[in-house]
């Protein structure tokens, strides 16, 4: 036999629940958890929110802020599947993290079907680049940044040649993503990781907004209207009759 | 694992010991869940363990999201 709860949906989850209850949930889900759907006559979107650090295979201790990736993959997958939502909204902030969970993600953003639109506030860093290029198009914020830096292991020394093409070949994964997703060449992406002289102790480049739209990884610099009106924008091409 | 951030890692892995409480799998609305118990009978799912994919855009099962002895009475059944 079915057990009730079994039959629920999403979307009548709790029909019992007054006006304000559900109000206060939604208040509670956009504060703790970062997710939320929005409708309008323009379309439903979904606005998924990456911050913090990715999470992987290992759970990261509790003063992190995390991004699960198992939790993010099955939604990215419900998503692209429910009928209710137009388009999706990636909103990032995040440090970067670990570099399987990151570029999974990416891949699944990057192979969806409905229209995407990222956003960069504050900053997209490390292994948010992959991510920040996956959507369609990708909008960072004129005062958030971008630190494009090799993968290795930080404060150790590369004992033997195994570890470097190793860990240049994870390295790889990440810049190959990246230019296949962007307007970035495979060179000048490169060249902007290894840069020397700009970051303190370490080889690579922070790019301010208006930078990371000139060398091409971003398409524009912009903030909430104007990735609302692009995502909207693309919703509505996709809803089109294919002529 | 790889770790590719700016932040460094022993300040990412500092108190990697300190999770107390050992996670709890159990059946909440008719999906499985795993939670750690908090103090005052209250649970904080750390994950959901189904195969639905719309279960995963349901808010009431987000990681983090805090639930309370009540809501299990309802629903308990403590697999482990």
């Amino acid at each position: 036999m079915l057990r009730e709860e079994n039959k629920v949906t999403f979307g009548n989850m709790t029909p019992e629940k007054t006006e304000t209850e559900e109000k206060k949930d939604q208040t509670r889900d956009l504060i703790e958890l970062g997710n939320t759907s929005v409708s309008n006559p323009k379309g439903n979107i979904h606005c998924l929110t990456i911050i913090g650090q990715i999470e992987g295979h290992i759970v990261l201790p509790p003063q992190n802020k995390t991004t699960k990736y198992e939790h993010v993959i099955p939604q990215l997958v419900a998503i692209e599947e429910d009928n209710q939502i137009d388009g999706l909204l990636l909103v990032l902030n995040t440090v970067g993290g670990d570099v399987e969970a990151g570029l999974a993600i990416a891949e699944m953003i990057a192979s969806m079907s409905k229209p995407t639109v990222s956003l960069i506030l504050g900053g997209g860093h490390s292994i948010g680049v992959p991510m920040a290029v996956s959507t369609k198009y990708s909008f960072i914020a004129p005062s958030a940044t971008m630190t494009i830096h090799p993968i290795r292991l930080t404060g150790l020394v590369i004992g033997v040649p195994q570890t470097y093409e190793y860990f240049d070949k994870m390295q790889e994964r990440v810049v190959q993503f990246v230019s296949r997703n962007s307007n970035i060449s495979v060179e000048k992406f490169r060249s902007l990781m290894l840069k020397t002289g700009e970051l303190a102790n370490d080889v690579g480049t922070v790019l301010f907004g208006e930078e990371a739209v000139n060398c091409g990884i971003i398409d524009a610099v912009g903030g909430l209207r104007e990735a609302l009106a692009k995502l909207y924008e693309l919703i509505n091409e996709s809803k089109k009759p294919n002529a | 694992m790889i770790i590719h951030s700016i932040v460094p890692m022993d300040v990412i892995f500092n108190n990697m010991e300190d999770c107390n409480g050992k996670p709890l799998e159990i059946e909440y609305m008719g999906e499985k869940i795993e939670v750690m118990p908090l103090s005052n009978n209250q649970y904080k799912i750390s994950r959901l363990l189904s195969t639905s994919p719309k279960a995963y855009l349901n808010p009431l099962f987000q990681p983090g999201n805090i639930i309370t002895g009540i809501d299990l009475e309802k629903n308990e059944k403590k697999i482990r």
